[in-house]
């Protein structure tokens, strides 16, 4: 990754989304110390009308990329736009290749609601991609992630106010970053206070909608700066699909169609994300994990290794995921409290992190960082 | 915008829906392993070269979860709210998520308890949908 770039993350709903994407690919190209012009592949996550399609893009910016490609509007490709890159450059198909999420969420309503793009989603053949089913009035994906989360604290007898370290946690490191949209001190109080969305899920166990965009340069070897570190992608594995499998649930939790039959923590720690770096979950200096609602964070600290199978609530209590913490996760906030961008945001500040540019927020020589979601997308990164 | 909330019924899952308004569970069966599956598929996700023909199932399992909508989300669904959907363990073998009315009612389905999934109308004009009711003498 020889460059990285953002946008500011803010609720508005006069920005356009090239101008958000336009800010992001700019501060990537100074970042990487190259003009435009050296850019000869782009991959898009979202398209329009929330984002801005690869076409369109090209032609705003000027750009002329011999490799162009744009994955399904949703968050879990996040990993996998990445690793499309790094494959483009691999083979030859590319030689620097943006990688650029844009997206406008603010002016159309909430997720679920009729006038948001993904409303007619839940009406698809055979359900919506999170679970939803409009028909019954089991709208939007915030109804997915509830319904794993009710039937994880039964089948583990946890108690569900555990849950509150994940928004908490993060939204301490959000106090750190100036560009988090959610800054304001959140108290276990207030957080218990709040009203209910999708009970059991709470205000403050969703993240809130950001407008904005980041942009990552992916470039081979022969591309990379010497005179400072960089961060190298070591380890990327593809997105999972299957009965097995349920985008907010891990596998063997037993919603949906998936069996019952929760991977060991040493299978789980066997992705191959972990084989292809080198990598092992206790050698993990910063994680990122995909966050738009609470319940995933322990979710994904199974799915990966970092604890046994039930344990994950138990795992992010008493700090151990904060800065300062055995395994600092999400530090520039998460999608709970930095903004809703599909895990980029977390992306860029892993490459920060690596870089040793996070201020405030450095993780002491951070070297191996892996950015992962429940469902399997995932992403390794090391400082070299 | 339209904010119909009616499935989408075509050739895929005409036969589960023409059942649900009879008040019955049809559901696609695996003609090799004679399994229950759900949801649809031209081809059994058991074993792929095999019939899929669709039979009557007992409409009856488990109330494995439950979630609770306390704010609107789909403005058909107005008049419910509070409303819950629940997933079910059908004894027959798949898991189906249902309707769930009046959720803070000592009477309503909650985690644990046996249910029976009975089909009714929800919106004005609309079809016959799952919804899951406690069943407490109905074992499989």
């Amino acid at each position: 990754v020889v460059g990285v770039g953002a946008s500011g993350f803010a609720r508005d709903p006069d920005a356009s989304v090239l101008q958000l994407a336009g800010a992001a690919l700019r501060n990537a190209l100074a970042d990487a110390d190259l003009e435009a012009r050296s850019i000869d592949g782009l991959v898009v996550q979202i398209g329009s009308p929330r984002g801005a399609d690869y076409d369109s893009l090209a032609e705003a910016f000027g750009l002329d990329v011999r490799f162009s490609s744009q994955s399904w509007a949703h968050g879990r490709f996040t990993a996998t736009c990445i690793a499309h890159a790094a494959l483009a450059v691999a083979t030859g198909l590319a030689t620097r290749v943006a990688c650029v999420l844009a997206m406008k969420n603010s002016g159309f309503g909430r997720l679920g609601e009729a006038s948001n793009p993904f409303f007619y989603e839940q009406f698809r053949e055979n359900g919506g991609p999170h679970g939803e089913d409009g028909s019954i009035g089991l709208s939007s994906p915030v109804a997915g992630a509830a319904m794993a989360f009710d039937l994880y604290c039964r089948r583990y007898g946890k108690n569900r106010a555990l849950l509150a370290a994940a928004p908490l946690t993060f939204r301490r490191h959000a106090q750190l970053t100036d560009d988090a949209v959610a800054r304001e001190p959140l108290t276990l109080e207030a957080y218990q206070n709040a009203r209910m969305i999708v009970e059991p899920l709470r205000l403050y166990d969703c993240s809130p909608v950001g407008d904005g965009a980041v942009c990552l340069i992916v470039a081979g070897k022969a591309q990379v700066p010497r005179d400072r570190p960089a961060a190298w992608i070591t380890g990327v594995q593809g997105l999972p699909a299957g009965r097995d499998t349920y985008i907010f649930g891990p596998r063997g939790l037993g919603v949906g169609q998936q069996g019952l039959e929760r991977p060991t923590r040493q299978q789980a720690a066997a992705q191959p994300v972990f084989a292809m770096a080198g990598l092992t979950p206790e050698t993990v200096d910063t994680l990122g994990v995909y966050d738009s609602f609470s319940p995933l964070v322990p979710f994904t600290l199974e799915a990966f290794g970092f604890c046994e199978p039930g344990e994950g609530l138990d795992f992010i209590q008493d700090d151990r995921i904060a800065l300062g913490g055995a395994l600092p996760t999400n530090t520039s906030g998460g999608q709970l409290s930095q903004a809703q961008l599909n895990g980029w945001a977390q992306i860029r500040e892993l490459v920060l992190q690596l870089r040793g540019l996070a201020g405030p927020r450095q993780v002491p020589s951070a070297r191996r960082a892996l950015w992962a979601a429940t469902v399997g997308d995932a992403l390794a990164l090391e400082r070299r | 915008m339209d904010e119909a909330a009616d499935p989408i019924v075509n050739a895929l899952n005409r036969p589960f829906w023409e059942a649900a308004e009879r008040g019955v569970l049809r559901l696609p069966v695996c003609g090799a392993t004679m399994r229950a599956f759900w949801p649809p598929s031209p081809l059994s996700p058991f074993d792929v070269g095999a019939q899929v023909v669709w039979k009557e199932c007992p409409p009856t399992g488990v109330l494995l979860s439950r979630i609770v909508f306390r704010r609107l989300f789909h403005e058909p669904f107005s008049v419910h709210l509070p409303y819950a959907a629940g997933l079910t363990q059908l004894d027959t073998g798949p898991r189906l998520q249902g309707f769930i009315a009046r959720p803070d009612d000592p009477s309503a389905p909650r985690p644990g308890d046996r249910v029976r999934l009975e089909f009714q109308v929800l919106t004005p004009g609309g079809r016959h949908v799952p919804v899951l009711v406690v069943a407490p003498g109905e074992q499989p």
